[in-house]
């Protein structure tokens, strides 16, 4: 099987309420391709946790969202227009999280002080949840984060 | 715990009201001595984080404290998700149990369904955060 076994490209303005409801649509279609219900559940978390950091921060109404789903591994991926210091502050934070341990990692984002039911651990989560490999990309202004799942 | 408190949306023994947020509530109910903070549904909206974590840290935990209870339930197996702000909230109650004085902290037990995926594996930080004063308590 040649990569991507299926996939979902959808453009889609940032508005909260989209997020539960590809959630539960990317949960549904990973079933339906045959993925188990474990790794179908991780890949609604991640792109729940994608989309809530790109709708907070998207410097444009305009985000990209794909899924891609290959042997051995799931991508899902979510690309939004950043301003240099947001895209600035992204760079800090990938660092951050994909450095040492994953569970160390989400720990110190969970116990950073910072403004109330601000979690700011949304990618620390990924990456310990879902054992994810995380990389962000840029090009201009548009900023592209990349999650990939083992399946 | 084995059976769900009954939903009855009647005042407790802390005096709170019921919180609810998008699809997301949470409920202060009796049980015997002591009270559970249960939470149904799915949170995930904007204002889930931010309001869970005012209600659990700014309202649960200083009625706790001034009601002297020594342990509690929380009860998230009827949670279907909870988004990383509203993870964030729950450590920020335990963070502020662990400002006190240990002869002042009070104990809660966890009860959450390992057959909900981001409960299985997605709790377990929070007993990293409090070893000794939050005790995991999987549905049997």
């Amino acid at each position: 099987m040649s990569c991507p076994a299926a996939w979902i490209h959808i453009e889609l303005v940032p508005m909260w309420s989209h997020i539960k409801s590809l959630r539960h649509f990317v949960r549904d279609f990973c079933l339906g391709v045959g993925l188990p219900g474990v790794t179908a559940d991780q890949v609604a978390m991640t792109t729940s946790e994608l989309l809530e950091n790109a709708t907070k921060y998207a410097a444009a109404p305009h985000l990209r969202y794909k899924l891609r789903i290959c042997d051995g591994h799931v991508e899902v991926s979510v690309a939004n227009q950043a301003s240099s210091r947001q895209r600035r502050t992204l760079r800090w934070f990938l660092e951050e999280v994909t450095r040492g341990d994953p569970l160390d990692a989400y720990l110190r984002c969970l116990e950073r002080q910072g403004d109330s039911g601000v979690s700011q651990s949304g990618l620390a989560r990924i990456r310990y949840e879902a054992g994810a490999t995380l990389s962000a990309t840029e090009q201009g202004d548009e900023v592209t984060v990349l999650a990939r799942l083992p399946r | 715990m084995s059976s769900k408190p009954p939903s009855t949306g009647a005042m407790n023994r802390l005096g709170l009201s019921p919180l609810k947020v998008g699809s997301l509530t949470v409920e202060v109910v009796d049980v015997g001595d002591s009270v559970a903070v249960v939470l149904r549904g799915d949170a995930d909206a904007r204002e889930a984080g931010p309001e869970l974590d005012a209600y659990l840290v700014g309202a649960v935990h200083p009625a706790v404290l001034q009601a002297g209870l020594r342990e509690l339930r929380l009860d998230v197996t009827g949670l279907e998700f909870l988004n990383s702000a509203g993870i964030k909230a729950l450590v920020n109650w335990l963070l502020a149990i662990k400002q006190q004085p240990p002869a002042q902290r009070y104990v809660i037990v966890l009860d959450y369904d390992e057959g909900i995926t981001w409960q299985g594996k997605g709790l377990k930080p929070l007993a990293c955060v409090a070893p000794s004063f939050l005790r995991l308590h999987p549905l049997s």
